[in-house]
């Protein structure tokens, strides 16, 4: 199986996962994006992998506030949600940036996207440019 | 023989929070006395912990960006993340604030001591958790040579083994800052901890007392219903799935929370309530008695074991919402050497340990998981009768401190061990009770009358 990882490409033997998860930190590092990929179901949707972490978020007190949505990403459908929580001890709120999608049949793929709330004009910047030119790699 | 009464806080109490410390005409604090050890023992999921080799955070609830992205991640991640086995772990050392600025002690009665904070070892606690109840504790007692540690620990490993780090903690690190044997003063789970260092590891000569603050002795109910059905809700909130498989998954590697599930000594036989028609289905066949309970938890249809061991030996698990976790024949092999060790901790090892000079304080009045009923249920198609179910409901009542039901909390009142202690009413629920401003002054009364009553040197 084709798999690609970071500037390379190479074939995995079979039974092989990927496994790995993706971080990306802007060059200031207040910016953190991360790509996980995870196991799903041959019908699985975005949604499946996102109504149990909102019910998660939710029920840890770090998504009382979030918004959900739908867009398209790499030319398949996407779950969003944005929340943001600040705890008793933080100075400010943290903003986080969700995405959850079906990149291929039976791999899911999450997508954060986190900075402090002072920083979330560039978060924002950042994920949507991310996102809208993500493109899926062929036979990989 | 000491009984708990109800907690009333005396006059001058609520002022235990504040330091007393005798202040010089300079206007430095001063200590008068010799150095005394308190020790802190949080319960499960109070301590941060990191990857073995320090490269990244397992769990750290002061880092609110960490635990937003912790939520998000997927129960076949999350099944190895949680696991000691397959992925170790070491306690957290600095204390940070939200932006990573190391914290600076501020009391001066603290820096009389010419220990810091991280050198007590406050860092591997959380400090959302367990911090204002600490320093709190720590205000007051300052004056009169009370120093404050805390021992954080990976909640995740076996009581017995943490047991052994607490006694080793005890003897090479806290040991040669005083002449006295340190008060230990413990939150949930961290009461296991300690039994266990004392009852196997040899411990309850190097401690001067023991106080327990809302302890599962044999238990909580909500723990079996909680892996076994799945369910949303208490101490364990933050290893939630929304089926039984996804938290039966990503608690496999938590033998921890194996030894909070009621015991064959749990006070009230009562709590658990299985179906009559379950037995027939059981492999072996029932019937099943909560004296056994840990031969019920390996039953291995998962009628009322705690899973359904075929599907775990597929390798591969459906947990709900088409998401799956890979590897799961190893998570069994933890399930059930989780069970082990719970077996062995309370039916042999630990017991009823209660510590010669023991105190106790337990939560009432809060909505709190009593009982456990698992139900039957058998679906037809066109006929032909499916696999049964066993559908698990919770009952509660005001009987505890949210989490802990009283009569485990309490467990070891009638123990010789026990001196008595206090129930308290009002305060926050159990995982916030040590920050509460009701338990803060209880804990620190029993502290100064085990200092009074009790302290012996070395």
């Amino acid at each position: 199986m084709k798999t690609a990882a970071g500037h390379v490409q190479f074939d995995l033997p079979d039974g092989w996962r990927n496994q790995t998860s993706y971080l990306f930190r802007s060059r200031d590092e207040e910016l953190e994006i991360t790509l996980a990929y995870s196991p799903v179901g041959p019908d699985a949707t975005p949604d499946d992998l996102m109504t149990p972490i909102a019910a998660k978020l939710k029920a840890t007190g770090y998504g009382d506030a979030a918004t959900r949505g739908t867009r398209q990403v790499a030319g398949v459908p996407c779950e969003t949600l944005v929340t943001r929580a600040k705890a008793s001890g933080d100075d400010e709120a943290t903003v986080m940036h969700v995405a959850t999608f079906i990149p291929r049949r039976g791999s899911g793929a999450t997508l954060t996207a986190s900075s402090t709330a002072r920083h979330e004009a560039k978060l924002k910047a950042a994920i949507e440019e991310v996102l809208s030119s993500m493109s899926l790699i062929p036979n990989a | 023989m000491p009984t708990l009464v109800p907690w009333v806080p005396r006059a001058g109490a609520a002022a235990a929070t504040r330091s007393g410390a005798p202040v010089s005409r300079d206007g430095s604090q001063t200590l008068d006395r010799e150095v005394w050890p308190v020790i802190m023992v949080p319960g499960i999921m109070g301590s941060r912990i990191e990857k073995a080799d320090r490269s990244d955070r397992i769990w750290d609830p002061d880092r609110t960006r960490f635990m937003m992205w912790l939520m998000t991640q997927d129960p076949n991640f999350l099944t190895r993340h949680y696991s000691y086995r397959q992925t170790p772990g070491a306690t957290m050392r600095e204390i940070y604030d939200s932006d990573n600025n190391a914290y600076a002690d501020s009391d001066s009665a603290e820096r009389a001591f010419g220990r810091s904070r991280n050198d007590r070892n406050w860092g591997s606690v959380s400090w959302e958790y367990y911090g204002p109840g600490t320093l709190a504790i720590q205000r007051a007692i300052a004056s009169q040579g009370g120093m404050v540690w805390c021992f954080g620990y990976d909640w995740r490993r076996p009581n017995q083994d943490t047991g052994l780090a607490l006694k080793n903690f005890v003897n090479d690190v806290v040991r040669p800052t005083s002449p006295f044997k340190p008060i230990i003063i413990t939150h949930s789970m961290g009461g296991l901890v300690t039994r266990a260092a004392c009852a196997i590891h040899g411990m309850e000569s190097m401690v001067s007392a023991v106080i327990h603050t809302m302890m599962p002795t044999h238990g909580a109910a909500e723990c079996y219903g909680s892996v076994k059905g799945g369910l949303m809700s208490g101490a364990f909130g933050y290893l939630i799935g929304s089926t039984p498989q996804e938290v039966q998954c990503t608690s496999s590697g938590v033998a921890g929370m194996y030894q909070l599930m009621c015991n064959n000594l749990y006070p009230d036989p009562t709590w658990l309530t299985l179906d009559s028609r379950l037995s027939a289905h059981c492999d072996p066949p029932g019937p099943y008695a909560v004296s056994d309970m840990y031969r019920m938890l390996r039953e291995r249809n998962g009628m009322v074991g705690i899973v359904r061991h075929e599907e775990f030996n597929a390798d591969v698990v459906n947990v709900g919402s088409n998401r799956y976790v890979h590897n799961t024949q190893r998570a069994l092999r933890n399930i059930l050497s989780n069970i082990d060790l719970a077996e062995q901790y309370h039916t042999s090892q630990v017991r009823a340990y209660c510590h010669p000079q023991t105190w106790l304080i337990a939560g009432d009045g809060k909505e709190t998981t009593v009982g456990v009923n698992v139900g039957f249920t058998q679906r037809t198609y066109h006929g032909t009768p499916l696999r049964p179910e066993a559908p698990v409901s919770l009952s509660n009542s005001t009987s505890g401190d949210a989490t802990v039901p009283l009569v485990s909390a309490r467990a070891l009142e009638n123990q010789s061990g026990c001196q008595g202690g206090y129930v308290t009413r009002g305060n926050d629920p159990h995982s916030g009770s040590v920050n509460d401003s009701v338990v803060i002054p209880a804990m620190i009364d029993l502290i100064r009358t085990a200092r009074a009553r009790t302290a012996t040197r070395w």
